[in-house]
């Protein structure tokens, strides 16, 4: 399955306004599919999001996030840096992607 | 395998194992228990509303697997980490957002999942301690 990560990252009012959105199906363990069976838990539980390679956040998950996050944040910066974020989900599942703000 | 190299196996182990403890300890308030203790635990229960913390829900979501949610903390000072719980759901804190740099502004928005009406409550440590702001989102289709 195709995980995607969409980035955008502009600068806004002098700061950088950077919004992410991840695909990512962020089952809880609790719903059922068409034949009754319960799906697995399978959700992104670490974020790691950084500004030229120096760590700006970590977040930290739980399954009750909404299916393909949305994520929303402002920071200090200027046009050409790279911001990137990268991701494990709690099975063990990796993505991550770099972008240069606008 | 010599000494010293089992010596440095041994260390190694160790770095490995701290370096997973605050996830581990995590896991005590990310899990199935009430809203309240879960509060409790965060912030040794101390803690106080504040009215320079802003958290922006909607009143009435229609759809309960896509709620917004914004924590604007930009009027407090020293954020360290921002916590959102979810009174209602299983799991009720849905992030824990550490801020690792001053660059980047005390502010989040993202989207929870709900099950049913609920009380939603932001909280936020700073250097001074811990800040609570509260509001109520009613939820007309479930998604949890």
């Amino acid at each position: 399955m195709a995980k995607r990560i969409k980035v955008r990252a502009k600068m806004k009012k002098g700061l950088i306004e950077v919004k992410y959105k991840v695909t990512h199906p962020m089952e809880t363990g609790r719903r059922k599919d068409k034949s009754g069976v319960l799906v697995a838990e399978d959700y992104i539980n670490h974020i790691k999001i950084s500004k030229n390679g120096k760590d700006m956040l970590t977040l930290l998950p739980n399954s009750t996030i909404s299916a393909d996050p949305y994520l929303f944040f402002k920071m200090k910066g200027t046009k050409g840096d790279t911001i990137s974020l990268s991701w494990i989900s709690n099975t063990g599942e990796k993505n991550s992607a770099n972008t240069k703000v606008k | 395998m010599n000494r010293r190299s089992a010596i440095k196996v041994l260390f190694g182990g160790m770095v490995v194992l701290s370096s997973m403890l605050p996830l581990n300890a995590l896991a005590n308030f990310m899990g199935k228990l009430k809203a309240d203790d879960a509060i409790n635990k965060i912030t040794g229960g101390k803690h106080s509303e504040s009215s320079s913390l802003k958290l922006k829900t909607p009143k009435l979501a229609e759809n309960g697997t896509q709620v917004p949610v914004t924590v604007d903390a930009t009027a407090l000072t020293g954020v360290k980490s921002i916590f959102l719980l979810v009174h209602e759901n299983i799991k009720p804190v849905a992030m824990r957002i550490d801020f690792e740099s001053d660059d980047v502004a005390a502010f989040a928005s993202f989207r929870v999942k709900m099950g049913k009406p609920t009380k939603v409550t932001a909280i936020v440590q700073t250097s001074v301690g811990f800040v609570t702001a509260s509001s109520n989102t009613k939820v007309t289709k479930g998604g949890c």
